[in-house]
C-alpha cells in the first residue's frame, strides 16, 4: 500500500484529489493541514461531504491522517516520514505580487522546502501540480516538456510556478522521479456543475451579473445594447477543464509507473473561445450590446458600465488567450476532439455558482456577530462595485481596518472608486490612514444600526494616519452601509 | 457658579421643533430648564454635516444640553440634508468627489442660511442675551452669520484657521472665547495662538489638554470652559 501526503487539500482541486484517491486507490492518505485536526477534519469532512464521500469513516479506519504544517517556514519535515508519494497542490493563486512576498512565498520557497523534506526522507515520487500556463505569453503549439528557459510571463504566479517546475525538476535523479501535472483553468465539475471557487473565470461571470444589475435598476440603458468594449479576440480561447476530470487525471497520472517522470498537460483539446463564452453570459443573463475591441488595458474613458464590469480588474484578458495550443499525449494524435465543456456544462455551473452568491460565504449567526473576514474579502468586494461609492471618481486611497478584538487587519485598495484589493494582514506603506474598531461596533456599524459617526464620536473607534482624509471618507463609508447593509441572517446556502 | 454636570443633565426639556429655512424646513431641538425661566438664549452650530455634524454629535449635545440645564434656553439643528431637515445635495456623487478632493462642497454656503434661520427662530422668544456657539467647521458658520445687534458673546470650539478664514470675527467687538485642544489633528497650538493674537479684542484663549479636535470623553470640560466664559463676562 502506497502512502501519500498531500498539500492544498483543501483547495477547490485539492479535495477532488483526496476523493479520487481514497474511492480509486488503496493509499493512506497524510493530509498537510495548517490547522488543528481537529478542524482540518471539520473543514476538509464538510467539503468532501458534499462529494458523497465520509472523511470520519477514513480517518476512523487510518487512511486518512493529518501533519500540522504550512509551507514553507512551519513544515515539520517529520512529517514525511514513511511517504512514499508526496502529491504537492497547495499554491499561493494570487496574480500580481502581494506585501506579504506572495506568490513566490508559497510556491517557490514552500515548494523548495518540501522537496528538501522529502529528499531526507527517501521520498520516491515528487508530484507537482504546476500550470499549464507556465507557458507564459507563448503562442503555438506547447509541448509537455520542461521549458529550458523562461517565457515572458504573463503575471507573477505564472512565474513562480515555473520556478518552482524547475525547483522539481532539479530534485529528481535516478533514485528519485519527478512528474509534473499541469491543468489549464479549473473549472465546475461536470456532472453537477459544483464549484468551491468564485475566481477564475467565475470573475467574468460575476462582473456580468453586476453589469446586469445595475443596468436592470437604471432606466438609461437598454438591457440588450449595453455599451460595453470586450478586450480581446472572440477566437481567442479559454481553456476550461472540469475540477472532477483533472482530479481523475492525475490520479489516474499517479497510479501508472509509465507516466512517472513526465509533464502531463491536463486540458481541454477543444476549448470555448472569447464568443461562445460570450454568447453563454449573454443567454444567462439576459443581456447584451457588448462588441469585442482590441484595446488595451486599461480602457480608455471607460463609461460607467464599463467601469462596473471592469471592477473587478481586467478580468477577461487573465483567462483568454489566442494561438495558444497545449500537445497532450491523453488526447491522442489524430483523435477527433473532445469538447470537456460546452454550453450546458458551462451554464449548469454558472447557475451552480450564481445560487451560492459566488461563493458568499454566510455570515457567521448573529451570537457571533458579522464575520470581518467574509465582510471585507466578500461581501465588501461583491458589492461596492454597484455602489454609489464606485462612482467617487476620486476616491483613490489605501485605508487599514482593524477590528480590535479579532486581532485582524484589512488594507483596501480604492483607485478611482474601485476597490481593487483588500488584504489581510501587514500594513504597507502606502495606508493613507486607518480606522481601529471594537468587534462590538464593527457589528454595529456594517448592519447598519450604528452610523460610522455615532462609533467614532462615542468611542468606539479611532483614527490613525491623516485624520483629515479619514473623516473625509466617512460619508462615504456611511452612504456604502447604507446601500449595502449586512442582513443578520443572509439568503440561504 | 452653578455648573450642571452632563451625567446629571436630567431638568431640561427638549423639544423638536421645525424652522423655516428659505425653501425648506429643518429639524431643531430646543432646550430649556423645567424649573426656571431660561436667563439667556444660546445658537449652537454644528460641525459638518459630512463629519458627524449633527444634533446627536456629542459637542452638540454637550453643549445645547448642558449650558440649557445650566439656565439658558439652546437651540441646536440639523444643516439642511441632514437627518429630518429638507434638502441638501441633489447630487451626492459630486457632493461625495467634492468633499473627497476638497474637504468642501457647494452645499455650504446655504448651511449657513441654515444657522441664519436658526438663530432667527431663537431670537422670536426674546431671552437676552443671545449667546452664538460654534464648533468645529460651526465656527465658519457662525463667522459667517450677518451681523447682529442682539448677540453678545460668541464662543468658538476648535475652529480651523488652516481651513477658514474668519473675516466675520472683526464685524463686530462683543467678547470671544475660543478653546482649543493641544491635540487638534486640525489646527496645532502654535497655529491657533498665531491665528488668535491676530484677532481684535476683547477675547479669551482657554487650552484644553488631550481633548483632540472631538471631545471625546471630555464634553463636560469643554462644558465647563464655556459655562465659566459666560459667567464671568457681564452682559453689556
Ligand atoms: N485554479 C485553477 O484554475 C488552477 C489552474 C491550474 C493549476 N492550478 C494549480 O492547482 C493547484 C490547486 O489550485 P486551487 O485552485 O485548488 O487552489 P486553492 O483553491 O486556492 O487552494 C489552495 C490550497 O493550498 C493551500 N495552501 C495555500 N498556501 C499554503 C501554504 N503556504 N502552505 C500550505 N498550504 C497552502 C490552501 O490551504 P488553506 O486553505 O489552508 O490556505 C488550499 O488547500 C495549485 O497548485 C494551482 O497552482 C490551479
Amino acid at each position: 500500500m502506497t502512502d501519500i501526503l498531500l498539500t492544498g487539500a483543501t483547495g477547490s482541486l485539492g479535495h477532488y484529489l483526496l476523493a479520487e484517491l481514497l474511492s480509486r486507490t488503496q493509499a493512506r492518505v497524510r493530509v498537510l493541514a495548517s490547522e488543528s485536526e481537529a478542524s482540518a477534519a471539520i473543514r476538509l469532512g464538510d467539503l468532501l461531504d458534499e462529494l458523497g464521500i465520509n472523511l470520519r469513516s477514513f480517518i476512523d479506519s487510518g487512511r486518512v491522517r493529518f501533519v500540522r504544517g504550512r509551507l514553507p517556514d512551519a513544515l515539520d519535515p517529520s512529517g514525511l516520514a514513511g511517504i512514499d508519494t508526496v502529491l504537492h497542490a497547495a499554491a499561493n493563486t494570487a496574480f500580481v505580487a502581494t506585501g506579504e512576498g506572495e506568490p513566490e512565498h508559497t510556491n517557490v520557497r514552500g515548494t523548495a522546502a518540501l522537496l528538501a523534506a522529502a529528499a531526507h526522507h527517501g521520498v520516491r515520487h515528487f508530484v507537482q501540480i504546476s500550470t499549464a500556463f507556465v507557458c507564459g505569453d507563448e503562442t503555438g503549439l506547447i509541448a509537455e516538456e520542461f521549458s529550458e528557459s523562461s517565457p515572458p510571463f504573463c503575471n507573477d504566479y505564472e512565474r513562480s510556478k515555473w520556478q518552482a517546475e524547475q525547483l522539481v525538476r532539479g530534485w529528481a535523479n535516478d533514485q528519485r522521479q519527478a512528474t509534473i501535472c499541469r491543468p489549464s483553468i479549473l473549472f465546475g465539475d461536470a456532472a453537477t456543475g459544483r464549484t468551491t471557487s468564485a475566481d477564475g473565470v467565475y470573475l467574468i461571470a460575476r462582473a456580468t451579473d453586476a453589469l446586469a444589475r445595475a443596468v436592470r435598476t437604471s432606466s438609461a440603458a437598454d438591457q440588450h445594447t449595453v455599451p460595453l468594449r470586450i478586450l480581446g479576440s472572440p477566437s481567442a480561447t479559454c481553456n476550461l477543464v472540469p475540477v472532477d476530470f483533472t482530479a481523475r487525471r492525475i490520479v489516474s497520472i499517479i497510479t501508472d509507473p509509465a507516466m512517472h517522470g513526465c509533464v502531463h498537460h491536463i486540458t481541454n483539446s477543444d476549448p470555448p473561445t472569447h464568443a461562445d463564452i460570450k454568447r453563454w453570459l449573454e443567454e444567462y443573463f439576459d443581456i447584451g450590446g457588448g462588441t469585442f475591441s482590441n484595446e488595451h488595458w486599461p480602457l480608455s474613458n471607460p463609461n460607467h458600465y464599463e467601469e462596473l464590469f471592469y471592477a473587478l480588474g481586467n478580468v477577461v484578458q487573465d483567462y483568454f488567450r489566442d494561438g495558444l495550443v497545449f500537445a497532450s499525449r491523453a488526447d491522442g494524435n489524430g483523435q477527433p476532439k473532445r469538447r470537456l465543456i460546452d454550453r450546458d456544462d458551462f451554464l449548469r455551473s454558472l447557475r451552480y455558482a450564481h445560487s451560492r452568491k459566488w461563493g458568499r460565504k454566510r455570515p457567521a449567526a448573529s451570537c457571533d456577530g458579522v464575520d470581518p473576514e467574509w465582510y471585507f474579502e466578500h461581501h465588501l468586494a461583491d458589492t461596492i462595485a454597484q455602489s454609489r461609492v464606485a462612482r467617487v471618481h476620486n476616491l483613490t486611497t489605501v485605508v487599514t481596518y482593524t477590528i480590535d478584538a479579532a486581532p485582524d487587519e484589512w488594507t483596501c485598495t480604492f483607485d478611482k472608486g474601485r476597490l481593487t484589493q483588500v488584504v489581510r494582514g501587514q500594513r504597507p506603506e502606502s495606508v493613507e490612514f486607518g480606522f481601529t474598531i471594537t468587534r462590538n461596533a464593527f457589528n454595529r456599524l456594517v448592519t447598519g444600526e450604528w452610523s460610522p459617526q455615532q462609533v467614532f464620536l462615542d468611542g468606539h473607534a479611532d483614527i490613525s494616519g491623516d485624520v483629515e482624509r479619514a473623516l473625509r471618507m466617512v460619508p462615504i463609508i456611511a452612504e456604502y452601509i447604507d446601500e449595502y447593509p449586512v442582513p443578520l441572517v443572509e439568503a440561504p446556502q | 457658579m452653578n455648573t450642571s454636570t452632563l451625567e446629571s443633565c436630567p431638568n431640561i426639556i427638549e423639544e423638536r421643533q421645525a424652522i423655516a429655512a428659505p425653501g425648506r424646513a429643518i429639524e431643531g431641538v430646543l432646550s430649556y430648564p423645567v424649573d426656571s425661566e431660561p436667563k439667556y438664549s444660546v445658537l449652537v452650530v454644528g460641525p459638518h454635516p459630512l463629519m458627524g455634524g449633527n444634533l446627536d454629535n456629542n459637542v452638540v449635545r454637550a453643549l445645547a444640553g448642558g449650558l440649557a440645564a445650566n439656565g439658558a434656553v439652546t437651540l441646536a439643528f440639523n444643516y439642511s440634508g441632514v437627518g429630518q431637515s429638507e434638502g441638501g445635495p441633489d447630487d451626492w456623487q459630486a457632493a461625495a468627489s467634492q468633499f473627497w478632493a476638497t474637504g468642501k462642497v457647494d452645499q455650504e454656503r446655504a448651511w449657513i442660511d441654515d444657522a441664519n434661520a436658526a438663530r432667527k427662530a431663537l431670537a422670536k422668544l426674546n431671552i437676552a442675551p443671545m449667546i452664538v456657539v460654534g464648533y468645529s467647521f460651526g465656527c465658519w458658520v457662525t463667522a459667517e452669520l450677518p451681523a447682529d445687534p442682539d448677540t453678545t458673546r460668541w464662543v468658538l470650539v476648535s475652529p480651523n484657521p488652516n481651513r477658514h478664514r474668519f473675516d466675520g470675527l472683526s464685524k463686530c467687538s462683543i467678547p470671544l472665547l475660543v478653546v482649543h485642544s493641544d491635540n487638534d489633528f486640525a489646527s496645532t497650538t502654535e497655529q491657533t495662538r498665531a491665528w488668535f493674537d491676530c484677532l481684535r479684542n476683547p477675547k479669551s484663549l482657554n487650552m484644553l489638554d488631550s481633548a483632540e479636535h472631538f471631545f471625546r470623553g471630555r464634553e463636560q470640560a469643554l462644558l465647563d470652559t464655556v459655562v465659566q466664559f459666560l459667567e464671568s463676562e457681564q452682559t453689556p
